[in-house]
């Protein structure tokens, strides 16, 4: 009897003891950052990890489908990819899928920050402003980061800034109505200045880290886009901490100044060789001032830039090839070598025509590629610029990768074919992964450049043409244009005999079942004997262009360097030529998807699709959110850019 | 192996033989007891009243017992009416007839934490004796049970050895946390759901494994499944899925004679059912017509010329080459995978034992081949159970169980459906080429590198190819999964008085199981060089649970019974998984990890306790009206410290006995007449554990797209990688149980002596405070807050029959019938969204697939209407042609003047459509698929995706008759389930993906312009444009008929067995899954291949799913 009562009383003891206990599930901690610390290590690190979201700055959200689509870098997806094509086509509404998950990706990064900044604040009486501030001032820059981002891509959207770490936080910001995007822009400045105070350097610093220059830059961007007209949907100058409005030509100057400081600090510097920006073995070069840092193998932060900007084979470092070229965009490279201009008139060919008015010596209009001859022989052989060769890829080819990089030659006669040349086929191909590559699909290490110098100079050249000072935007454009000219390129198809009886000229042929090629030795010795020195005069922007040409040229410049790069549509949206640019879109330049190949110039309206709409999902959940008006109403009404 | 097993039987049975068992012989009253028919009754048992002094009778129905004058026996036997007899003298002889009861009410059944007597009852229940479900002999648990008990559906996942089955009570009642009941074996509470073994996204996991393989059919005695409320409350938190309790055979009253019995099943299983798919010829034809011969046009040459000769002439199937070899390799790939699969079982058990001691053990081995080639289960199982009265108060019992089950599998029903080129072995099986043609050779381009033919000369995988070769499939990819599992328990019972007893009792129970996969170089497995995966799970629970049990009678006529008790239990579980990718070579892989380029680690931990308090109150009033409270309160860790951890879950039933009136005593034909009504609530707590807590993870899944990696928070910074910490979550300290409320009415009436026995039960099941994600708007940080709302209710009508239609001397029959009609709504999802769509769990190319809606059941299937195909009086541009000017506009491309591939589908023609057709928003073309366009807005796109299946059947039973003739004894089982749709998401490879492969036999009704009369779409005309979703032409009807049991037996005669010094000896032949009536076009409408704990939101999907084979068995079992 005694005995059971004991078993009874160490039950009840029990009882009372196990369930009490703490516990742990799913790798998750509840959270005791003992020290600042840790807390910086632990969180900054979340922050950063949060921009590595396919949403935001890996490839798809706002890399590609909003700063890309339906514009001219890309002529849609190879692969048929449903949930993007309604924004390549301009056909996107608030219920697009992907626009909400974009949305909801942003917002998530948003509250990593925002409770990161209520976690540090706990450590006030434990710390010194000195400890501390060096991490609120990364936190505050990636924060500003993404309200920029996100007032270009929505307009008035909610400000969620409460760094709370209760449920009823939650509940409150999840009924916040739209700030005016004027008001989104202050806290964007009122981050950046806090950084650019207080961040990390740079200089001596790494590129992955938020810094006081990179805040710099950003802030004189930032100051560049609120410029941006009503029309376009901008904040044409917005408004100052006080609430008085702020002129376009003041935020020029703004702009103008801080850019200027960062260009005269001399702490930046191009890279000789345009493929070595974006190479991961010199990813900390002087060149990149800020990069959303993904590193591999193996320890789950790694990219997937490499994989779906470009073709090939997964190991080899190529990808999938999700995105297919657009491919006057591609024409913008051939422009100055004159083989888009035959006759040599410099007259601008109309779009539609283009196809028609190139040297059909070197491109086959039919067959929509280079020529046989040109082909075997090597596009590249025929353009003047650099980046055309790190930029754009036009065939689709096993072991396409490592070849671009110069690490295996590839035998054109084995290797060429028709089917993979047309340039439907033609692809994006800024990324590069190694080679022989280790890495898993989406496990590769190379960075996203967010700031680099290049895009400073522009950026200056822009601000410096908008005040007037024309010539000295030139001088800045050209810098960069310089770079990339190469030495030497072909001009025509060389005539060749054939060594085994020279009285006859070799036929350029590809392989086919029933034939063989031109061999390689021909080829490489046709190039070899045939390249002509280029003169850098024909590349760069001669003096005298009036604003308005300069501006253009500024921005024909910034396609061709900054491609890929998450800027083009900004870009267009800023400079109020997003219009022009997509009703100029030839009609065989979208192709989203095996088929259908629908124009998107088509659906394409500019009150319509400067901004991406407010999800329809977070309108029926938040009773306050008003919706754009271009894209309807909600119960709370709508706002527009008026 | 069958060596070392009968060693291990030896041990085990000669170590317990020495266990002392006294019998005591004194004065005696002796007797005999025979049945209605005069026959000797072996085996009843007799006690003294108010002593529990008792016997059994001998083989030949014989007893004898010490008692003396005035003794009241009380003569107990399962099926006959209890006997009471007063000893008139101490030298007595007596003969006693027992009178058949088919119908016993006296009969006591095993309630939650206790026992009542039938008639006591006031909750809705089904008992199973081990008669019910040792006839057929099942294999696993699951068949046991198959048609058996109302209310009760089972659902196959697949149909490979060893697969686990989905077992549903009255209906899914949650939309996150798990439908599945709470198992109680022998007082061990075991969690229903089946556990996956192994597998990652790429490679999937084994099919998971029910958790009552723990247990051997054979040593079942008695299984109880608790329905309603009033049943289940006394499990709290765990009751709102109904409860199986299941208690095995013991030693206990067998008069210390020893027995054993052994049972050996030897059988074979061969493939029950083959799929429709093109044959080679067929093949040829179809890709033929895909790439018509255009010498012109070389871009598809290789194409053109894969079963053509150089001149584009097509060349026959047993075509030669010069040297006289043939041309083309042909195989029908089923005959070398699919195989017929031997089934062997063998299990012995030995008992003795009697009411104050007694001991019991069992072991069973099974061992069964699939009927795909590399597929096999291998189980062994074992028990030992004893128990005692240490002295007339004190009761000691201990139990200990275990086993170990092994697996090879192949790899099927994957996750991502082909993404990656890894489909499973089924479909790659019916849709791997038939013929190898000449094209692979030649291709340049995507798929030039890296080509490898086996010894037929078949591709063993080309890069870009979707379709494997399945014989290297199967014989190169690994898929195996380990079990081990055991529990140890022990009781005491302690008589604090008369009629008032104090039962505590402790267990530990333990499962872990390891899976390792390894998908090989050759195969190319996502361009990853070998993929290997090995993934440990372990589990360790213990529990108390404390008693205290009062059952008295007053006055004869107040028969009161309580019961108080409190439960604690704790769970722990760990997970470890290792993958690695890059092998230089397939001869290490598993093995050693270390040698692949690249690995990853992950390790997870989880714990969880309850504790629970719980009572029962049971009156009745002269076994007339009965009435019964039950309560419980459970406090759970999941929940945040404080109030919101308790939950209350109360009850109440009533009984009328309606027969036992003094007004129907005398009724000659009613015998059984009785009502119930209950009420009561109960819990689910199959909730993730810490859910309501602030985390802080490593890592997340981006709501990006579906499909994406996690996100980890580590981060590199200036060439230093940190780890770091998402906030996931902020704590809710409002979170707490979901609620079910259920309402059962019933009555169940007897019929001549009860030989036929209606019972029917109407219920209602409204679970509220679903524990759902409440979407909220994404500014907040959070898209989803986890929250209580929402509401799902089931409403059912069970009813069940039993006859026994002949009793004669020699023949007998009997026939149990039962049939459930259960209907599944979701009332609210909060309030805040009307719906919400998921993804099946496979062929992941298509998602989005089932929707939870408000006024809808679970289990909805959602997509595009189907409407045929486009026709040429569609378009503008045919209008006015003839037939043969229309199939040339149709056929040739005007500009080139070349045929166009793909029989004229190649994506170029662009046709206008007339007026007030819709729309698929691209290219649209004759043949192509068509779907209606609900709104009517001419356009087809996501607002017009509806409803286009409903998984839940209409209704579902099974019966069984049984049949004996003098030694013969026959039954038969069927099952049915009608008005169910099954989504046949096999359709979707098997006929719209990759032309490279074999098609099924749906292709030859494929719209051609020859062929305008169908509903088939073209070669290419499936519609991509409008995004891939499910269409109605992949749902069909999955009502079927089974007769899923055939047994016939015969039994030796005494004469025989006793020669042989055998007291039984029966042989039986049985077949399951005799034969399968329906019109489902795949292999089982009995499938659901969603495992884990929201399956019950994607069910009945066929994707790549093992078939199901039918299996012969032959056995032999008896008693010595």
């Amino acid at each position: 009897m005694n005995k059971i009562i004991m078993i009874l009383t160490v039950s009840a003891l029990s009882l009372t003891t196990s369930c009490t206990r703490e516990t742990l599930e799913n790798n998750t901690t509840t959270a005791s950052f003992d020290d600042l610390e840790e807390l910086v290590s632990g969180r900054i690190s979340s922050i950063y990890a949060s921009l590595r979201s396919n949403a935001l700055y890996r490839n798809s959200g706002v890399v590609t489908m909003w700063a890309g689509g339906g514009i001219d870098n890309f002529g849609g997806a190879a692969f048929f990819v449903p949930e993007f094509i309604p924004l390549y086509t301009y056909s996107y509404g608030p219920g697009t899928l992907i626009i909400e998950q974009t949305w909801t990706e942003f917002y998530i990064a948003i509250k990593q920050i925002n409770t990161f900044l209520g976690q540090i604040e706990s450590f006030e009486d434990s710390s010194t402003p000195d400890e501390r501030n060096p991490a609120i001032g990364e936190a505050r820059f990636l924060r500003a980061m993404l309200y920029f981002d996100m007032v270009k891509i929505w307009g008035d959207i909610p400000l969620a800034v409460n760094t709370d770490l209760t449920l009823d936080t939650v509940r409150e910001d999840a009924g916040l109505a739209n700030s005016p995007a004027e008001e989104v822009y202050l806290q964007i400045i009122e981050d950046l200045e806090f950084a650019v105070q207080n961040a990390p350097s740079r200089i001596g610093g790494s590129q992955d880290i938020a810094s006081r220059e990179a805040a710099q830059v950003l802030l004189g961007k930032v100051y560049l886009q609120m410029t941006t007209t009503k029309q376009y949907g901008g904040v044409e100058g917005g408004i100052d901490s006080d609430g008085n409005p702020v002129s376009v030509n003041e935020r020029f100057m703004q702009a103008e100044e801080i850019l200027g400081e960062i260009i005269a600090s001399g702490a930046f510097a191009l890279e000789p060789n345009y493929a070595d920006v974006f190479t991961p073995e010199n990813e900390n070069n002087d060149e990149v001032i800020f990069a959303v840092g993904f590193d591999g193998p193996n320890n789950q932060v790694g990219s997937d830039y490499g994989d779906f900007l470009g073709r090939g084979n997964l190991r080899d470092g190529g990808g999938f090839g999700v995105l297919n070229l657009n491919i006057d965009f591609a024409f913008e490279y051939l422009r100055p070598d004159g083989i888009t201009d035959p006759d040599g008139t410099g007259e601008t060919i109309s779009a539609d025509n283009l196809l028609l008015a190139v040297d059909p010596t070197i491109i086959d209009a039919t067959l929509q590629t280079f020529s046989i001859p040109a082909a075997l022989l090597g596009p590249n052989n025929f353009v003047g610029d650099e980046r055309w060769d790190n930029n754009v890829t036009i065939r689709d080819l096993f072991g396409l990768a490592p070849a671009a990089r110069g690490e295996v030659t590839l035998d054109p006669l084995t290797e060429f074919n028709l089917n993979n040349a047309s340039w439907f086929n033609w692809s994006p191909l800024k990324y590069v992964k190694p080679f022989p590559n280790p890495n898993e699909n989406g496990d590769g290490l190379i960075d996203f450049p967010y700031l680099r110098y290049a895009e400073v100079l522009l950026l200056q050249a822009e601000a410096l043409n908008a005040l007037g000072r024309t010539e000295e935007a030139r001088t800045l454009v050209n810098q960069v244009i310089t770079r990339s000219i190469k030495p030497a390129i072909l001009e025509e198809i060389p005539e060749f005999s054939d060594p085994g009886d020279p009285s006859t000229n070799i036929e350029y042929l590809s392989p086919t079942v029933d034939s063989e090629g031109t061999p390689e030795n021909i080829l490489t010795a046709a190039v070899a004997n045939n390249l002509v020195a280029t003169d850098p005069i024909d590349y760069l922007i001669p003096s005298g262009l009036s604003q308005e040409e300069m501006l253009d040229a500024i921005l024909l410049e910034r396609n061709k360097e900054l491609c890929f790069e998450g800027k083009r549509k900004d870009d267009l949206i800023r400079t109020g030529k997003l219009e022009e640019v997509v009703s100029a879109l030839h009609q065989n330049s979208s192709n989203p998807g095996l088929s259908p190949q629908v124009p998107v110039r088509e659906n394409f309206s500019l009150m319509m699709h400067t901004h991406w709409p407010i999800p329809q999902r977070e309108i029926s959940l938040n009773p306050n959110l008003q919706q754009n008006c271009a894209f309807g109403s909600s119960p709370a009404g709508c706002f527009d850019f008026e | 192996m069958k060596q070392t097993l009968n060693k291990l039987f030896l041990c085990i049975v000669l170590g317990f033989l020495f266990i002392p068992l006294k019998m005591s012989a004194q004065g005696k009253v002796t007797g005999k007891i025979v049945d209605n028919l005069d026959m000797p009754v072996p085996g009843v048992a007799i006690i003294i009243e108010g002593t529990s002094r008792g016997t059994t009778t001998d083989f030949d129905g014989n007893f004898e017992i010490t008692a003396s004058e005035g003794d009241v026996l009380l003569i107990s036997y399962i099926g006959f009416k209890k006997i009471k007899r007063t000893v008139s003298s101490s030298t007595q002889t007596m003969v006693i007839a027992l009178e058949e009861d088919a119908q016993q009410l006296d009969e006591v059944v095993i309630v939650g934490y206790g026992t009542l007597e039938k008639k006591e009852l006031t909750g809705s229940q089904v008992s199973l004796k081990s008669e019910d479900i040792n006839k057929i002999q099942a294999v696993s648990f699951e068949e046991a049970l198959l048609g058996k008990a109302a209310g009760v559906l089972i659902t196959s996942s697949q149909g490979g050895p060893g697969d686990a089955a989905t077992i549903q009570i009255r209906g899914a009642t949650s939309i996150n946390a798990s439908s599945a009941p709470l198992y109680v074996i022998d007082g061990v509470e075991i969690d229903g759901d089946a556990q996956s073994i192994g597998g990652a996204a790429e490679t999937g996991a084994i099919t998971s494994s029910s958790p009552l393989s723990l247990v051997d059919p054979n040593n079942i005695e008695s299984i109880e499944i608790l329905k309603d409320a009033n049943a289940t409350s006394i499990y709290g938190s765990r009751g709102a899925n109904g409860v199986v309790i299941i208690t095995t055979k013991t030693g206990k009253g067998r008069e210390s004679k020893l027995s054993f019995d052994f049972d050996a099943t030897t059988g074979v299983q061969v493939i029950s059912n083959q799929l429709d798919i093109l044959g080679a010829q067929e093949f040829v034809d179809f890709f033929n017509e895909a790439f018509p011969w255009d010498p012109a046009f070389n871009a598809t040459r290789f194409e053109q010329l894969a079963f053509r000769d150089n001149n584009g002439t097509p060349l026959p199937l047993n075509a030669v080459e010069p040297d006289g070899t043939r041309r083309f390799a042909i195989n029908d790939f089923r005959g070398d995978v699919f195989r017929p699969g031997i089934l062997n079982k063998y299990s012995l058990s030995a008992r003795t034992g009697r009411d104050t001691s007694w001991f019991s053990a069992n072991i069973s081995y099974t061992n069964q081949e699939g009927i795909v080639t590399n597929t096999d289960f291998e189980r062994i199982q074992a028990s030992v159970n004893v128990g005692g009265n240490v002295s007339d108060r004190l009761q000691v019992g201990f139990q200990a169980s275990g086993g170990r089950s092994n697996r090879a599998g192949i790899i099927n029903a994957t996750p991502d459906g082909g993404n990656r080129g890894a489909f499973g072995v089924i479909t790659n099986l019916a849709l791997a080429p038939p013929v190898q043609g000449r094209f692979d050779s030649g291709r340049v381009g995507v798929g030039s590198n890296n080509i490898l033919f086996d010894e037929n000369g078949f591709i063993i995988n080309a890069n870009g190819r979707f379709i494997l070769n399945p014989i290297t499939q199967v014989n190169e990819t690994v898929n195996r999964g380990q079990e081990l599992f055991g529990y140890i328990s022990t009781y005491l019972d302690y008589k604090l008085a008369d009629g008032l007893n104090l039962r505590t009792s402790l267990s530990f129970n333990a499962y872990e199981n390891l899976g390792e996969v390894y998908l090989p170089t050759n195969l190319d497995y996502g361009q990853q060089l070998g993929i290997a995966n090995v993934n440990r799970f372990s589990q360790a629970r213990w529990q108390n649970n404390n008693t205290l049990t009062f059952d008295k009678l007053y006055a004869d006529k107040h028969k009161i019974n309580v019961v108080l008790g409190t439960s604690l239990l704790s769970n722990e579980f760990r997970t470890l998984s290792a993958r690695a990718t890059g092998f230089e070579s397939d001869e290490v892989n598993l093995d050693d990890l270390s040698v692949a380029t690249n690995q990853f680690v992950d390790s997870n931990r989880g714990e969880n306790g309850l504790l629970g308090f719980f009572g029962r109150l049971n009156y009745s009033f002269d076994s007339r009206y009965v009435i019964n409270l039950t309560a419980r309160t459970d406090k759970s860790s999941r929940f945040f410290p404080g109030s919101t951890q308790w939950g209350f879950f109360p009850s109440a039933g009533f009984t009328w006995n309606v027969s036992e009136e003094s007004f129907l005593e005398n009724s000659s034909f009613l015998s059984n007449l009785r009502l119930k009504a209950s009420v009561g609530q109960t819990g689910n707590d199959k909730i993730g554990v810490f859910q309501s807590q602030l985390a802080f993870e490593g890592s997340r899944i981006s709501s990006f797209r579906s499909g994406n990696p996690p996100i980890s928070a580590a981060s590199v910074r200036n060439g230093n990688r940190f780890n770091g910490f998402f906030l996931s979550r902020v704590s809710n300290p409002d979170l707490t149980w979901e609620t079910t409320t259920q309402y059962d009415i019933g009555g169940e009436i007897g019929l001549f002596n009860n030989r036929i026995n209606i019972a029917a039960d109407w219920f209602r099941k409204d679970t509220e405070d679903l524990l759902l994600e409440r979407p909220t708007a994404s500014q907040a940080g959070f898209p989803f807050v986890l929250e209580n709302v929402g509401e799902v209710r089931n409403t059912g009508l069970e009813l069940s029959f039993r006859s026994v239609n002949v009793s004669t001397k020699n023949f007998k029959w009997s026939t149990n019938f039962n049939i459930s009609f259960i209907e599944n709504e979701v009332i609210s999802l909060g309030g805040v969204q009307e719906e919400f769509l998921v993804s099946a769990p496979a062929g992941t190319g298509v998602n989005n697939d089932f929707i939870v809606r408000e006024g809808l059941p679970l289990g909805y299937m959602f997509g595009y209407e189907s409407d045929g195909v486009y026709q040429f009086s569609d378009f503008v541009e045919f209008q006015g042609l003839s037939n043969a000017e229309a199939i040339d506009l149709y056929r040739n491309d005007s500009n080139t003047g070349r045929l166009r591939p793909f029989g004229g589908d190649d994506g170029s023609n662009i046709f206008t459509l007339v007026d007030g057709v819709p729309t698929n928003g691209g290219n649209n073309r004759p043949g192509q698929q068509k779907l209606v366009d609900q709104n009517g807005d001419g356009v087809i796109n996501e607002a017009d995706v509806v409803v286009i299946g409903d998984a839940n059947p209409d209704h579902f039973g099974g019966m069984t008759n049984s049949l004996s003739y003098k030694n013969w004894d026959l039954s038969f089982v069927f099952t049915w389930r009608y008005g169910g749709d099954v989504y046949n998401k096999n359709l979707l490879p098997g006929y719209n993906q990759n032309l490279f492969t074999n098609k099924y036999g749906i292709a030859r009704e494929r719209w051609t312009p020859n062929n305008q009369d169908t509903r088939v779409n073209s070669i290419r005309g499936r519609v991509l444009e409008t995004g891939i979703a499910n269409t109605s032409d992949y749902i069909e009807d999955g009502s079927f008929l089974r007769l899923q049991n055939l047994s016939l037996g015969y039994n030796l005669p005494d004469l025989l067995t006793d020669r042989l010094g055998l007291t039984r000896l029966r042989f039986y032949l049985a077949a399951d899954n005799v034969f399968v009536w329906t019109n489902y076009s795949g292999y089982d409408p009995d499938v659901s291949i969603a495992a884990g704990t929201n399956s019950a939101l994607t069910p009945a999907v066929d994707f790549d799913a093992y078939p199901r084979a039918t299996t012969f068995r032959l056995g032999i079992q008896g008693t010595f």
